[in-house]
């Protein structure tokens, strides 16, 4: 699945251990999703959406459609 | 708990369960060797060991439990390649045991044939799939 994270990261200067940190995850899932080796659970997506303060479908795109 | 302390913590329970794990099995060896220790208390002796394997799987269930989505499907993948090696090792060898004359592989080897699978699992997978090796 590919995903807007690293952009919307770069646009508020956060490294991934600070993204990590407000996400209460590691430096290395934040990685994992960034680099779409990994895709996050429905609570994580949800989480990550509310910190953006974005709609889950703008940060995520399902590779189906 | 974050994630690094959770990795902190589980590091130092499995450090001093192996040194007590080690400690058990060389004492009962060294005692069934060297003294006249009745059988009994050797097998008093074998709790030690058996304590650390159970505490270490403990450790290794709660240090799941903490850590965050991600690292946590590292870790099962690397238990179940560790599972799937003891299982193969395990009954491959006892087939040859029935049917060819292999020497007896002591149902004791099952730990550390684990830990090694799952050790060398670990890294593997998270060299891969950028995780933290642990």
């Amino acid at each position: 699945m590919k995903n807007r994270l690293k952009v919307l990261r770069a646009e508020r200067d956060w490294s991934q251990a600070v993204l990590g940190d407000k996400l209460d995850v590691s430096r290395q899932t934040i990685n994992a999703i960034e680099t779409g080796r990994y895709d996050p659970s429905l609570p994580l997506a949800f989480k990550i959406a509310r910190l953006f303060e974005q709609a889950i479908e703008n940060i995520f795109e399902d590779e189906i459609q | 708990m974050t994630h690094k302390q959770a990795h902190r913590r589980y590091m130092k329970l499995s450090a001093a369960l192996m040194v007590l794990y080690v400690v058990g099995i060389l004492g009962l060896s060294l005692a069934e060797k060297h003294t006249n220790i009745p059988r009994v208390a050797l097998y008093g002796l074998t709790g030690f060991p058996i304590a650390a394997i159970f505490g270490w799987m403990w450790g290794l269930w709660r240090y799941v439990n903490e850590i965050d989505e991600f690292l946590r499907a590292i870790q099962i993948k690397s238990i179940m390649y560790g599972l799937t090696i003891v299982m193969g090792v395990s009954t491959g060898w006892g087939l040859l045991e029935f049917y060819s004359e292999v020497p007896r592989l002591p149902i004791f080897y099952v730990v550390p044939i684990f830990s090694g699978a799952y050790g060398i699992a670990h890294i593997i997978i998270s060299r891969r799939e950028g995780g933290v090796c642990s």
